[in-house]
């Protein structure tokens, strides 16, 4: 019986050392969308809340009527690009479907890129000035907004303290559902 | 496994939640005194489990153990996964509220399935081993065929999910299944009592 059972063992470790050799498939929680307004397109990223990005899936850009105003795929790193013609108001939904359930949402706020495009006018000479000065502005905002990325990362990581406290609350929850049930026996009695 | 907030339609969600809510009454009608730390520590285990991942090469893997919760609390595992899903909502935001209902009916009782298949197995062929690994790997299967069908109800293509769910399971069915032999043989062993009152050996 007992060599039965090794010949089993042994089988077991193989087929999982076959699997794993399988490619990653999504079998992660939480799917996170990070994403911001730049020209008339929605840039992003999304992963998992391992820090795996999401390859391949699908976004859907939504204005604030729940229309479908641009769609898109991510890439191999989980990043993607939306062009989007026209996109005004608060409340842009991002919406990235990884399949299988997993489905992360964001929302940007559209405001801020309809005043700088309604500020330009036909004057050509304050037009460049304007394009150089936001071509600036992006370059010096470029390594803050991959330090907010990497935060966004750490912070959907769910780190030990948080899991501690969890397993602490049910720990008091049997607790008190034994002092309750503790209490209803001494009372029959 | 957790399915996010906002994927699925109205019906499949109702469905959820009065199955989960019928599986938690029955659960908690099934309680004794005795019984409930040993709830607590399996609740306590299914919240950490699927949030700690394992990186084994190139995939990230986290256990399920509803199975494993099936063989030791039978239905007394719905109440075990109530707390420990709602847990995972509040602190984490896994899954939602929404959803809760359909997660626990998926998790659960895919979990108490394979329970009680493991329970018959361990009672009728007396190997622990042999239960442990058939509860863990029927566990996963049927929680992967459950959040197909929820998905499927909801609009998603039939061949497509079914293929992604059976292809996402593979490895975490034999993994799981590995794992359940090794606790339950080691339960077995070291605390028999944990499996008087459930397999009347």
């Amino acid at each position: 019986m007992k060599s039965v059972s090794k010949i089993l063992f042994i089988i077991m470790i193989a087929l999982m050392s076959l699997t794993l050799a399988q490619p990653h498939v999504a079998d992660a929680h939480k799917l996170n969308v990070f994403a911001y307004l730049e020209d008339s397109a929605v840039v992003g990223e999304a992963y998992f809340n391992d820090g795996s990005p999401a390859k391949n899936c699908e976004v859907l850009v939504k204005d604030q009527d729940e229309r479908v105003v641009g769609k898109g795929v991510t890439d191999e790193s989980g990043a993607f690009c939306v062009n989007v013609d026209s996109l005004e108001g608060k409340g842009i939904l991002v919406t990235v479907n990884a399949g299988m359930g997993h489905l992360g949402q964001t929302t940007i706020n559209g405001d801020a890129s309809a005043l700088v495009q309604s500020s330009i006018h036909d004057n050509n000479e304050e037009d460049k000035l304007i394009a150089e000065l936001r071509e600036i502005v992006r370059s010096e905002l470029e390594p803050l907004r991959s330090e907010l990325m990497q935060l966004h990362k750490e912070l959907s990581k769910s780190n030990l303290s948080e899991i501690i406290g969890g397993i602490g609350y049910i720990f008091g929850l049997v607790g008190v559902s034994l002092w309750i049930k503790e209490r209803r026996s001494r009372k029959n009695d | 496994m957790h399915i996010s907030e906002g994927v699925l339609s109205g019906y499949p969600l109702v469905v959820g939640a009065v199955g989960a809510a019928i599986g938690v009454a029955a659960g908690l009608k099934k309680i004794e005194m005795n019984d409930i730390p040993r709830v607590g520590i399996v609740s306590a285990a299914l919240f950490v489990a699927s949030l700690i991942h394992i990186n084994v090469g190139p995939v990230s893997v986290h256990l399920i153990l509803n199975g494993i919760g099936g063989i030791l609390l039978g239905v007394q595992l719905f109440p075990a996964y109530f707390v420990a899903l709602l847990l995972q909502v509040l602190l984490f935001q896994f899954g939602g509220i929404t959803v809760l209902g359909v997660n626990i009916c998926t998790m659960a009782f895919s979990g108490v399935i394979g329970g009680y298949l493991g329970r018959y197995v361990i009672k009728r062929a007396n190997q622990p081993w042999l239960g442990g690994a058939i509860a863990g790997g029927t566990g996963v299967i049927l929680a992967g065929i459950f959040t197909a069908m929820a998905l499927i109800f909801s609009g998603d293509a039939f061949i497509i999910t079914a293929k992604l769910v059976l292809l996402a399971h593979l490895p975490i069915v034999v993994i799981e299944s590995l794992v359940g032999a090794f606790v339950i043989t080691y339960l077995y062993k070291m605390m028999p009592s944990s499996f008087l009152g459930v397999c009347k050996r």
